[in-house]
């Protein structure tokens, strides 16, 4: 029965944050969920509940973002500003990516991971990781 | 945007509770026009409606406790066993989806619906109290340590037992519908609106095995010098009690980790 709003100040509150309006309004800025943000989260199509989640995560400075398939959220024009955030979060932070999509990691990543098989390998540059993953 | 602190372990658990406390607090009464209104309409219904039946035999007190008072002493400690334990037992299939943020743990949910359940009761039984004061019944609280004593085991026994269910339930759903059938009964048989020195004395075993008579016998005792319990016993709800807080935190060491991850 939760809303957006609750769903983002639940958040805010256990990861312990202060300005806990300061971030309602980033988050339903970012999400451009409009008015929908005050409705039930169960109302939402997929894509505004990705948009809600991908909003949440960027109104903290975390360490590290875990994020997965990130380009499937929203229209082109949410997942150009989607990546823009991201890379200003890169500055300061790392970031893990579950991915299909070889350009996306190679915008974002230095190193790779390839799972095959059950077996995951580790390559110190992305390229030749994706050379492998195309290569299976 | 916003920088996080480093908190200390204990600050994080206060956090997360207090969170799942305010999220609960609206699912609790946010979907009924009356609110919480009817945290205080249900016991008044059910105290008025068993004043009535018993006073139609023209007696109007049971030692000493005059009818209204006794069923409240009855009626709500029996609510701190049973809310409890309904409400943990239920806690963790409740926020399954919150187990996804790891500072978010299946204890944290089942302490937070504890502590609600226990204000609600608190505010409703300080309520019923001035309401008896105002109308001039004879309400008073004789030893209020040896209360406050009953209303905490009552309390630990239901989240111990609500701790035990909760985590046979994550494992077995079925045993919802065995636990269910089991506990139907207890409302009949824990003393609600009978004192165990109403019962004969050669069938009263029938009904002291059971740790909730002690709870609302000795609820009783406690406010009421007047009231000579006939065998309750603080020691043996307090024993059960720890008994089964233990087997209960003992289970959810064991089981958390795989309630998490389901």
């Amino acid at each position: 029965m939760m809303t957006g709003r609750e769903g983002t100040r639940f958040v805010a509150r256990i990861h312990g944050a202060q300005n806990i309006k300061e971030i309602e309004s980033f988050t339903q800025e970012f999400s451009e969920l409009g008015y929908n943000y005050d409705l039930p989260v169960r109302t939402y199509s997929s894509g505004m509940r990705s948009r809600l989640a991908f909003a949440i995560s960027m109104a903290f400075d975390f360490d590290t973002y875990l994020l997965d398939e990130i380009t499937s959220v929203g229209d082109p024009r949410f997942q150009k500003k989607a990546r823009a955030a991201l890379n200003q979060k890169r500055e300061t932070a790392n970031v893990i990516m579950v991915s299909h999509a070889p350009g996306l990691l190679k915008e974002f990543c230095d190193c790779g991971i390839v799972l095959d098989d059950g077996k995951m390998t580790f390559y110190e540059s992305i390229d030749r990781a994706i050379t492998i993953y195309n290569a299976l | 945007m916003t920088q996080l602190k480093k908190r200390h372990p204990a600050l994080i658990v206060r956090d997360v509770i207090f969170a799942i406390f305010i999220r609960e607090l609206k699912g609790r009464f946010g979907a009924f026009r009356l609110g919480i209104g009817w945290a205080i309409i249900d016991p008044v219904a059910f105290i008025f409606m068993m004043t009535v039946f018993r006073s139609i035999t023209g007696s109007h007190s049971v030692q000493g406790i005059p009818f209204p008072v006794f069923f409240m002493l009855g009626y709500i400690p029996f609510n701190f066993f049973l809310k409890v334990q309904s409400q943990v037992t239920g806690a963790i299939r409740a926020s399954q989806g919150l187990f996804g943020y790891r500072q978010v743990k299946p204890i944290d949910a089942i302490l937070a619906r504890t502590l609600l359940e226990c204000l609600i009761l608190l505010f409703v039984l300080a309520l019923l109290f001035l309401v008896f004061l105002w109308v001039g019944v004879d309400v008073q609280v004789d030893n209020p340590l040896l209360l406050i004593a009953s209303i905490f085991f009552l309390v630990t026994f239901g989240l111990g037992l609500g701790i035990c269910f909760c985590i046979l339930q994550s494992r077995f759903p079925e045993s919802e519908k065995f636990i269910d059938i089991a506990m139907r009964p207890l409302f009949f048989i824990s003393g609600v609106f009978f004192s165990l020195d109403e019962i004969p004395q050669q069938y009263r075993h029938y009904i002291d095995w059971n740790p909730i008579v002690h709870g609302t016998e000795m609820a009783r005792a406690a406010c009421y010098d007047s009231f000579s319990s006939a065998g309750g016993s603080i020691e043996y709800l307090a024993f059960w009690a720890v008994f089964f807080l233990f087997l209960g935190l003992a289970l959810y060491r064991l089981e958390w980790k795989r309630i998490v991850a389901s």
